[in-house]
């Protein structure tokens, strides 16, 4: 689900006593991501391909760049679609997919992070 | 850190994130959007631009061809950063006057790579160190000028510090006209204290310390002053040129 290997390449950035950025990277995802999603499945429900288009393409950026690759691959299906004007039915079920796989990256990358504080 | 400024136009959060914790040794501004662009380079001057191609209100290659088409941002380096990796997509960014063009996900160390290599390749000294445009030589560590002319030994030329970051900041974007406002805010630390003349009159001092180069500034009707290429039979000559074609 989450290519984890991809996360090493941030390590030499790591600077000493600064924040974790992995933790970082992942609570900006998780706070721009969710929207994201809304938007592609508002965008699949209104047929606004070119919505569709631009924000399945900008969560298919976060998603790749964070290792979660199968939701990345859903989201250029979906970019496709609306990139082709072709907002039917396999659109409409690969949202659902794209719903379904983006809970469970999410579960895993809240995992991630330390304990909630309070 | 370095003093080279990079603009970075990327809408996508996590990117951004990424690109500026690879970067931290330069100076980088974010934008998110076209319009964000614009208004940061109406308003600085920046070494680098690394642009997205799919922005929310346009496209890195159409935001591309209009900064090329202005004068005083055409030698601007671009490089794409972008998930548009097929090869028609990179040949039509680097057929457009990109510098480079880099696939997402970004690795890190590359990036910071390649954008040292541009910056190097832009005359840009990454290290601090040399700066050459012709047959003038910028010492950035020592503040310090030379002409060097054939295999005559470099000369020195005596510059204020002031003389020396316009000077620097007229080679650093040559051949475009730079305002007063510009050259103000590059060279001066305490810009209320100077006014419009103080440029014009260290011009003046500049272009009699440079007379013997290749170079000359030149003012600009309503732009302010450029670096350019001078004229060879205008050059006058000296020791250091005589006999030289440039």
């Amino acid at each position: 689900m989450i290519d984890r290997t991809i996360w090493e390449r941030w390590s030499s950035l790591q600077q000493e006593g600064e924040p974790n950025l992995v933790h970082q990277l992942i609570e900006v995802f998780l706070a721009s991501s969710e929207g994201s999603v809304q938007e592609i499945e508002k965008s699949i429900a209104a047929k606004y391909a070119k919505g569709l288009a631009f924000h399945a393409h900008s969560l298919k950026s976060s998603a790749a760049s964070l290792g979660a690759n199968q939701l990345a691959e859903l989201c250029l299906k979906l970019e496709k679609a609306g990139r082709d004007n072709q907002i039917d039915q396999a659109a409409e079920s690969s949202a659902r997919e794209l719903r379904t796989e983006y809970e469970a990256v999410k579960r895993e990358l809240v995992k991630e992070l330390p304990a909630q504080r309070g | 850190m370095s003093s080279a400024r990079i603009l970075l136009v990327e809408d996508n959060p996590v990117d951004q994130s990424i690109v500026t914790a690879a970067l931290t040794k330069y100076q980088v501004t974010k934008a998110g959007t076209v319009a964000d662009a614009n208004t940061a380079l109406a308003r600085e001057l920046f070494d680098l631009v690394i642009l997205d191609i799919n922005l929310p209100d346009g496209n890195g290659f159409e935001f591309l061809k209009e900064l090329k088409s202005l004068a005083r941002l055409r030698q601007l380096p671009i490089v794409f950063l972008t998930n548009l990796s097929e090869v028609p997509a990179r040949v039509q960014g680097l057929n457009l006057g990109a510098q480079d063009y880099i696939c997402k996900p970004v690795d890190p160390s590359e990036l910071c790579a390649r954008v040292d290599a541009r910056l190097r390749l832009g005359g840009r000294a990454v290290g601090g160190e040399i700066f050459l445009k012709g047959d003038l030589q910028f010492n950035l560590g020592m503040r310090q000028l030379f002409i060097v002319s054939g295999s005559e030994p470099p000369r020195q030329i005596n510059l204020t510090t002031l003389e020396f970051n316009v000077l620097f900041h007229l080679a650093h974007h040559f051949d475009v006209p730079l305002s007063r406002e510009q050259l103000l805010e590059a060279a001066w630390s305490q810009k209320d204290e100077v006014s419009d003349r103080s440029v014009d009159s260290l011009i003046s001092g500049l272009r009699k310390k440079i007379s013997s180069s290749q170079y000359q500034i030149k003012a600009v009707y309503g732009s302010g002053y450029r670096l350019e290429r001078r004229a060879t039979s205008s050059r006058p000559e000296t020791p250091a040129n005589k006999g030289s074609q440039n």
